[in-house]
C-alpha cells in the first residue's frame, strides 16, 4: 500500500489479497474497518467487555492466520465475523461460566446534534434497549444485534450463527417483538 | 394498515436508522411511519438500539495491530527458531527464579503478544519479571544458535 494511499478506499478483497502477498498495511486497515464489530459481536456474547478484547483480538490472529485458506465464498466481515463468534463460544466454555450482565464498560457511541437534555433522555433509553437485549436468547440476541449494528443480511446472520437464512430472520423479529414488549 | 407494507417496512428499520436508505425510500418509509403506530414504535426501538450500540475501548485496534505483528513474526521463523526462541526464554527464566531465590513467581508477561518488540531489549525487569522476551523475536537465527550453545543447549 503506498503511504498516499487511503485505505478506507481499497475494497476488501483487494485488502485480502495484498494481506496475502504480506502488506501489513493491509491487514492493518482490515483491522480498523472490523475491529468495532467484532468487538461488539465478542461483548454480545461474552457480556465482559475485557474478555471481549481478548475475544476480538485472538479473532483477528486467527482470521490471519487462516488468511489463505479463506477462500472469498463469503464476505471478508462475514467470514471474520463468524471467527469471532467460534472464539466467544470457545472463550465461555473456557471460562466454564455463563454470560453475566457486565457491560458498564462497553461504552455507547455519543451522537452529535442534540441538546443535552434530548442527549440524556435518548442515552437513558439507549441503555435501557441494549439491557434488555441481553436478556433475549443468544440466538434472538445476536439476530438483532448483527442486523441493528452491523447492517448485516440475513443470509449473512446466519452463517454466523450457524442458521438458515429463515430462521435469522424469524429470530430478528421475535428478538425485536420481544424487546418492545419488554420496553413497554 | 397493510400488513405488506409493514413488513417491507420492518424490513429496512436497520438501513433506516444508520442513516443509509436512498433519499427516495427514506421519504417513502418516513412517510409510512407517520401514519403507522405500530411500525413508528418498531422504528423508534431500532433507533434506540443502535444509538445504544457498544463502542470499542480505545487503543484495541493499535492491540490487535501488535498481536498480528507478534503472529507475523513468529511465522516468519523457522521452526528450530520458533523452539530455540522457546528454549532460551525457559531458561532464563528457570535461571531467574534460581537467581531469586526461588521465592519470585516468574510470569511470561501478558503483553508478549501485545508488545511492540522493536520497542523492548530488557530482559529482567526491576519487578522480577522476564521483560522483553518477545525481543528473542529480533534475534538472527546466528545469534540464536550463539545463545543456545551458550546455555549447553
Amino acid at each position: 500500500m503506498s503511504p498516499d494511499e487511503r485505505p478506507d478506499s481499497i475494497s476488501d478483497p483487494e485488502l485480502v489479497r495484498r494481506s496475502r502477498l504480506g502488506d501489513p498495511r493491509a491487514f492493518g486497515a482490515l483491522v480498523e474497518r472490523y475491529h468495532e464489530a467484532v468487538y461488539r459481536l465478542a461483548v454480545s456474547m461474552v457480556s465482559d467487555p475485557d474478555l471481549a478484547q481478548d475475544v476480538a483480538q485472538d479473532a483477528f490472529v486467527k482470521a490471519f492466520r487462516a488468511l489463505d485458506g479463506f477462500r472469498g465464498d463469503a464476505a471478508f466481515r462475514t467470514w471474520l465475523l463468524t471467527i469471532a463468534a467460534n472464539e466467544a463460544r470457545g472463550a465461555l466454555r473456557r471460562r466454564g461460566r455463563r454470560r453475566e450482565s457486565g457491560l458498564e464498560g462497553a461504552g455507547p457511541i455519543v451522537a452529535d446534534g442534540r441538546s443535552p437534555e434530548e442527549e440524556t433522555v435518548l442515552a437513558r433509553e439507549s441503555a435501557r434497549a441494549r439491557e434488555l437485549l441481553e436478556r433475549l436468547p443468544e440466538k434472538q440476541r445476536l439476530a438483532v444485534g448483527l442486523r441493528v449494528d452491523e447492517g448485516l443480511s440475513f443470509r449473512e446472520i446466519g452463517e454466523i450463527i450457524g442458521s438458515s437464512e429463515g430462521a435469522a430472520r424469524v429470530n430478528y423479529f421475535h428478538g425485536i417483538r420481544r424487546l418492545r414488549e419488554l420496553m413497554e | 394498515m397493510n400488513e405488506n407494507v409493514c413488513a417491507s417496512v420492518a424490513e429496512r428499520l436497520p438501513e433506516w436508522a444508520a442513516g443509509i436508505l436512498p433519499a427516495q425510500e427514506r421519504d417513502r418509509l418516513e412517510a409510512h411511519l407517520e401514519a403507522c403506530g405500530s411500525c413508528r414504535a418498531e422504528a423508534e426501538l431500532v433507533r434506540l438500539l443502535r444509538e445504544g450500540r457498544p463502542r470499542a475501548p480505545d487503543g484495541l485496534a493499535e492491540r490487535i495491530r501488535a498481536g498480528i505483528r507478534y503472529e507475523r513474526n513468529a511465522l516468519s521463523r523457522p521452526w528450530w527458531g520458533v523452539a530455540a526462541a522457546a528454549v532460551a526464554t525457559l531458561a532464563v527464566g528457570i535461571g531467574v527464579m534460581s537467581s531469586r531465590g526461588g521465592s519470585t513467581t516468574v510470569t511470561v508477561p501478558a503483553y508478549a503478544a501485545t508488545a511492540d518488540t522493536t520497542e523492548t531489549s530488557m530482559w529482567l525487569s526491576d519487578d522480577g519479571l522476564i521483560a522483553g522476551a518477545p525481543a528473542l523475536d529480533e534475534l538472527s537465527d546466528q545469534a540464536l544458535e550463539q545463545l543456545l550453545q551458550e546455555m549447553g543447549a
